[in-house]
């Protein structure tokens, strides 16, 4: 079985390699939403899947990653590739100042909490608009292919960069799964109390789990900037970011290492292809589409895709 | 004094909204992320009621509430019910997902435009003292006052007032003395759904209404509730009003675009020293 596995992920690996010689540059464009929702949702997914913690507000750390790289490349002529290394440290010391109080509370209050830091970001950054441009945004200056400053002409490099930083997110989450830090998580998920009672120092170890998930979604947020070379408050710190990136890792499956590639992989793809028939003479109708996907998860399949096909899989094998 | 004056006067509207999400919140635990697009499904409602009928904004109360009692009622009974569990998590996500439909159902049907009314409300000034106080915004308050006085007389005074208190205090409780509390969750719902209606109906005398108006009294709703402490439906009503206050006073002497930080910045500040509220001085949810 664990052989198969092995096999399974190796052909898929080659076949991805090797996408970007068969496809469309609009197929390409979709490929690589999907990988950076399920990157956003992998990050999400320690602290949120793991942990438990349903952490409501992690558009601010996209936003801060995109904002590092684009300001700093537009207002202080840093390299981008430096940026988003900034935009992670940045967003690791919000993860400390957002997680401090929100880790006081719990359940519901917890998601309250850090909404309401997201919240406040967006406004900042509508309000400075000297810093950020305000509701305007920042176009960043196109260069046509630098390398050095992250930017190519074609959507390939963005592509293979993109299905890199989803296969280290899925290593490090694969890590953090079969490690002491992942038992740990699991057990708080599962029973706080108990966990503590054991020793296991929970603050602490939601702390780190929080770090990690800042960390990695701010390098999203400076990929993304890279990719589309534009951002505005309401892309970096808006409710519908935080909204997305939880609704891709629950469709997928929450605290399933698969999870958040799958959701994206079935989301992106739903949303594309409502827009593509439907986006032109409706708009809003792919947010519809997700509205109610989201609903029937919630009601239908309370452990998403991947739990689906686990129930699929388990029917087989009884055959 | 003037920003005091206009803060208490868009913090009746607050609290009337807030009241209602204190409803669903404090009987319920349910997160209602849907609360806003209530608000906003009245707006429109009275929109339509005052250029397609030609009512007075103030009487398409009548339509709205009704409406929006039975979409809330509808909301609890199809999607919420089988929901309401230990873990918050399936309840805060359906209800998301049912902002986002409404969100995007009123965009579709009547676009993204902003749609104000043009009735003599909006312009007539009265002036007290050198304080000048806009008509709609003082009938919007007077409406507001009247609603939460019948709401709390509703509350203390009838028997199903007292059954839903009864049901928010301890809900095992309740049932064991035969208190329907599948019914108390649907008529919880509906009343704080029509409340929020009634909120919406009052301020599109004077505010215009788009597809995503409601956002803004989701957050403000939920400030109140946690400063007034989980099921207290009238603290929520005056934390809606001190929320106006505080929200003008920002506009006025920080800068009109900051007004939501001092609120958010609040939030944070109850939650993490004051979850029960700045009312009551221990735990336990009380109306």
């Amino acid at each position: 079985m664990k052989h198969r596995n092995a096999i399974f992920l190796a052909v898929l690996l080659v076949l991805f390699l090797m996408l970007p010689w068969f496809t469309s540059n609009y197929i390409l464009g979709v490929v690589i939403r999907i990988f950076m929702f399920a990157a956003l949702a992998l990050a999400w997914n320690i602290i949120g899947g793991f942990g438990g913690q349903l952490a409501f507000g992690n558009a601010s750390f996209f936003g801060i990653g995109a904002y590092a790289a684009a300001i700093g490349f537009s207002t202080y002529s840093i390299s981008p590739w430096i940026g988003m290394l900034i935009g992670g440290v940045l967003a690791v010391i919000l993860s400390l100042i957002i997680g401090y109080p929100s880790f006081r509370l719990r359940g519901i209050y917890f998601s309250l909490c850090t909404f309401a830091f997201s919240l406040i970001l967006e406004v900042l950054a509508r309000h400075y608009i000297s810093f950020t441009g305000g509701d305007m945004g920042i176009s960043v200056p196109l260069l046509g292919n630098a390398p050095a400053q992250f930017q190519f002409e074609s959507g390939v490099p963005f592509y293979y960069i993109g299905l890199l930083m989803v296969i280290l997110y899925v290593a490090v989450c694969r890590w953090i799964q079969v490690s002491k830090f992942g038992y740990y998580l699991s057990a708080l998920r599962n029973d706080q109390e108990a966990a503590e009672a054991l020793g296991i120092p929970s603050p602490r170890i939601k702390m780190y789990a929080f770090m990690i998930n800042a960390f990695l979604t701010a390098l999203v947020g400076t990929f993304y900037v890279q990719y589309t070379l534009f951002i505005d408050p309401q892309t970096a710190f808006g409710m519908n970011m935080s909204v997305q990136i939880l609704l891709v890792a629950i469709a997928g499956g929450v605290g399933h290492l698969w999870g958040p590639v799958v959701g994206a992989f079935t989301l992106v793809t739903l949303g594309e292809i409502t827009n593509y028939y439907l986006g032109a003479s409706i708009p809003g109708i792919d947010l519809i589409v997700y509205a109610i996907f989201l609903i029937i998860i919630v009601k239908a399949l309370p452990n998403g895709m991947v739990g689906l096909f686990q129930q699929a899989n388990r029917l087989f094998s009884r055959g | 004094m003037q920003s005091i004056i206009s803060g208490i006067l868009i913090g009746g509207i607050y609290g009337l909204v807030s009241m209602g999400l204190s409803l669903i919140f404090g009987v319920m635990r349910i997160v209602n992320f849907a609360h806003g697009e209530l608000v906003m499904l009245a707006m429109y409602g009275t929109f339509f009621g005052v250029t397609l009928l030609s009512m007075d904004p103030f009487l398409t109360i009548v339509l709205t509430a009704p409406l929006l009692f039975l979409i809330g009622v509808a909301i609890q009974k199809y999607f919420v019910q089988s929901l309401i569990g230990p873990n918050d998590t399936p309840q805060l996500l359906l209800t998301v997902g049912i902002s986002l439909l409404l969100q995007n159902i009123v965009l579709i049907l009547f676009t993204a435009d902003h749609r104000s009314l043009f009735t003599d409300y909006a312009i007539v000034y009265y002036n007290v003292g050198g304080i000048s106080i806009n008509k709609a915004q003082l009938y919007a308050f007077i409406v507001a006052l009247l609603c939460s006085a019948a709401m709390s007389l509703f509350l203390t005074r009838t028997d199903m007032g007292k059954a839903l208190r009864a049901t928010v205090n301890d809900l095992e409780m309740a049932e064991l003395v035969g208190i329907d509390t599948k019914k108390i969750y649907m008529i919880a719902f509906g009343i704080g759904a029509m409340l929020a209606g009634i909120g919406g109906s009052a301020l599109m005398s004077y505010y215009p209404a788009n597809p995503t108006v409601g956002h803004q009294f989701l957050v403000i709703a939920f400030v109140s509730v946690v400063m007034a402490g989980m099921g207290n439906a009238l603290g929520a009503f005056i934390s809606g009003m001190i929320i106006g206050v505080i929200q003008q006073l920002t506009a006025t002497y920080i800068a009109v675009d900051m007004q939501n930080v001092a609120i958010f910045v609040l939030f944070i500040l109850l939650l993490v020293f004051r979850p029960n509220g700045i009312f009551s001085r221990k735990a336990g949810a009380r109306i």
